[in-house]
């Protein structure tokens, strides 16, 4: 067990870093750069200026001095040595005026906030909410569809499983945006964050998602629990129907559930660009994406990196939660 | 409740029928049990027609869908009395028009070709690479088998639409990035980001199928790999690669509809002889995505056809899945 984890860390750091090369390498050969002048935004810097720039934020290094120096970290002018990303130290934005990554990802937007002010706070309580929807109604309806199974409750079910899974988020937004705001006007155009009801439809659109792969999900392990011997064991010793459901069925059948609990976290926290950007949500996925159209490097950089953190961790838990749920899973 | 222990009930596609005599071929008896579901059957019926529509297009359509009519634009669709703008609506543009003055009608079917393409092109591709990577890296295994499976470790371990965004940003601009209007670059960038999925799959059955007898005899009578993988491994690992091709494939029709929304798909076509793509409909809902209050109607078209093209698809695939495996039947993905 022990050396399996070992050896997993070893290969986690590898993924991330292979990560941080390759993103490091395909940013670098995207033509333009930080100081371009983009029809957006016009900056139009002199030679001079970005010269300045240049030296300021290190762009007048060699390449692969850029990376070491942006990952492990290096000796500035007065020798001294600063360290880089492996220390959480995600270098200075080029677009927010040297901001650090890290402060623009987990300090509070405002100096009085707090840390629930935070972007990283927002991507994580939309995600938590995202998931509260998702596990609420989809767990549900995948027990009831597996009870009824091929009754027209499941065909329901099943048909709206199907949309939630296949059709893309931002779709689903546009629809729910046209109906509840601005057709019923249930809902304000322009969203207010700390406003409930701002909430509702962010979450509603990336929980759907969630709920119909758990509600999937949950309804193929019930209908498995459903044919065990123990099964018919619970129902032959004559205990009631709700007992056999609710001890027997559910909790063999929300085992393997939960363990997909963990890249559905993962994938909230990180698939959430596009819809953070059509609700113009203060998180992370909009600052992200937001930041590749800025050349915005140590933005890029820092952003990818904590994601695949994030993600290489969520895999590994979710594999050693296999190994405690299923004892018959051996890790080594 | 006894019946639900016993099997999985009547089944939509289960084969009731007689036993024939004549012995039927696999594909035979695919197409059997997939004729008998009929939402498999309803996707297959509407992905044809959003193929003809988008094939079909200048048969369909009137107006060009890349011409800017001046003084025409916003309009309102026919069906709508009067738009917020207190526009009417003109019989010549049925779906109405978008903030340039194009016609939302050819626009929509012209963006059923790009999407269509889209999901045929990378996805053969990727069932390509997919497929000679997990059956030289399942039937040589070694260190390539390590080195394969390494790299796809590395794909799966994070969300595709980061490394298609990244793909994209990087190559956008230059001659590689502009060619076929940056499709290309697209299609390339959803081949390379894609093909883990597959490799895994054809490794894993390749695997399995290797240590089979039939292949052992095929090795004592002196069959080369070449003869054993094309004749004996292919043939039999043919079914999943083509289930895991029709669920792929709107994954790949999302993956564009989502980068063309964020700008970064295909590039706009100013003029009809430019490209046979003219638009796709992520780039309309991208163009529209401000206008939900003004001229609803251009993102509500497009929005819909991406759903119904991408719902057809995945009951089909899904169909698809259980008629070549009926025991795999309701299983997640």
């Amino acid at each position: 067990m022990t050396s399996y984890i070992i050896r997993r860390l070893i290969s986690m750091v590898l993924t991330v870093f292979v990560l941080a090369l390759m993103t490091f390498l395909l940013m670098k050969s995207a033509p333009g750069g930080p100081w371009d002048a983009t029809a957006a935004d016009r900056k139009g810097l002199s030679e001079t200026q970005q010269r300045v720039l240049n030296r300021q934020f290190g762009l007048d290094k060699p390449e692969w001095r850029q990376f070491t120096s942006y990952v492990i970290g290096d000796v500035d002018s007065e020798g001294e040595f600063n360290c880089g990303a492996i220390c959480g130290n995600l270098g200075p934005s080029f677009k927010r005026r040297g901001q650090m990554v890290q402060d623009i990802l987990f300090a509070p937007r405002s100096p009085e906030g707090d840390f629930f002010d935070s972007r990283f706070s927002f991507t994580l309580r939309l995600a938590l909410a995202a998931i509260t929807f998702g596990v609420l109604l989809g767990i549900p309806a995948g027990v009831i569809s597996a009870l009824k199974q091929n009754t027209w409750i499941d065909y329901v079910t099943a048909f709206i499983t199907t949309i939630g899974i296949s059709v893309p988020g931002f779709v689903v937004a546009i629809f729910l945006i046209y109906v509840f705001a601005v057709s019923l006007h249930l809902i304000p155009v322009v969203p207010k964050w700390d406003q409930t009801a701002s909430w509702i439809m962010p979450s509603a659109v990336m929980g759907f998602g969630t709920m119909a792969s758990l509600a999937r999900y949950t309804r193929t392990q019930m209908l498995d629990v459903m044919r065990q011997d123990y099964i018919r064991t619970a129902r032959a010793k004559g205990l009631q129907e709700r007992v056999v459901v609710l001890k027997h069925m559910l909790r063999n059948s929300l085992i393997p559930v939960v363990t997909i609990l963990g890249p559905v976290v993962a994938g909230l926290l990180t698939g959430s660009f596009i819809i953070e950007q059509m609700f113009s949500f203060p998180g992370i996925g909009a600052e992200f994406v937001n930041s590749i159209f800025n050349r915005d490097y140590s933005m890029i950089m820092g952003t990818t990196l904590f994601i695949g953190v994030l993600v290489v961790f969520a895999n590994f838990f979710v594999d050693l939660t296999y190994g405690f749920l299923d004892p018959r899973i051996r890790l080594d | 409740m006894a019946t639900l222990t016993q099997s999985a009930g009547k089944a939509p596609t289960a084969s009731k029928g007689p036993i024939t005599a004549k012995s039927e071929g696999q594909w035979q008896m695919i197409w059997r049990r997939l004729r008998r579901n009929k939402l498999a059957m309803g996707g297959l019926i509407v992905l044809i027609l959003f193929v003809f529509m988008g094939v079909g297009a200048p048969l369909l359509t009137r107006q060009d869908p890349t011409e800017f009519n001046l003084g025409k634009d916003q309009l309102p669709p026919v069906w709508v009395a009067e738009s917020p703008a207190k526009l009417k609506p003109n019989p010549e543009y049925i779906f109405g028009t978008d903030s340039a003055g194009r016609d939302v009608f050819s626009r929509m079917v012209y963006g059923a070709r790009t999407s269509v393409f889209v999901g045929l092109i990378p996805t053969t591709i990727i069932m390509l690479i997919g497929m000679i990577a997990g059956m030289s890296s399942g039937f040589f295994g070694g260190a390539l088998d390590n080195v394969l499976m390494r790299i796809v470790d590395m794909l799966e371990a994070f969300p595709d639409i980061l490394f298609y965004i990244v793909l994209t940003v990087a190559l956008r601009e230059t001659a590689f990035g502009n060619a076929a209007n940056g499709l290309l670059l697209l299609f390339f960038a959803l081949a390379v980001v894609s093909w883990g999925g597959i490799a895994r799959l054809v490794r894993g059955a390749t695997l399995g199928l290797r240590s089979r007898e039939f292949v052992d005899a095929a090795r004592s009578m002196g069959a080369s790999s070449a003869f054993i993988i094309f004749k004996h491994i292919l043939p039999n690992a043919l079914g999943i690669i083509v289930v895991w091709a029709a669920l792929a494939m709107p994954r790949m029709i999302i993956a564009e509809a989502t980068l063309a929304y964020l700008g970064l798909g295909m590039k706009p076509v100013s003029s009809m002889g430019d490209s046979y793509f003219l638009t796709s409909w992520g780039q309309i809902i991208s163009e529209g995505r401000s206008s939900l209050n003004s001229q609803p109607w251009v993102l509500l078209t497009s929005s819909l056809c991406i759903a119904l093209i991408v719902v057809a698809v995945t009951f089909f695939g899904n169909g698809l899945r259980d008629a070549v495996d009926p025991q795999q039947r309701g299983a997640g993905k």
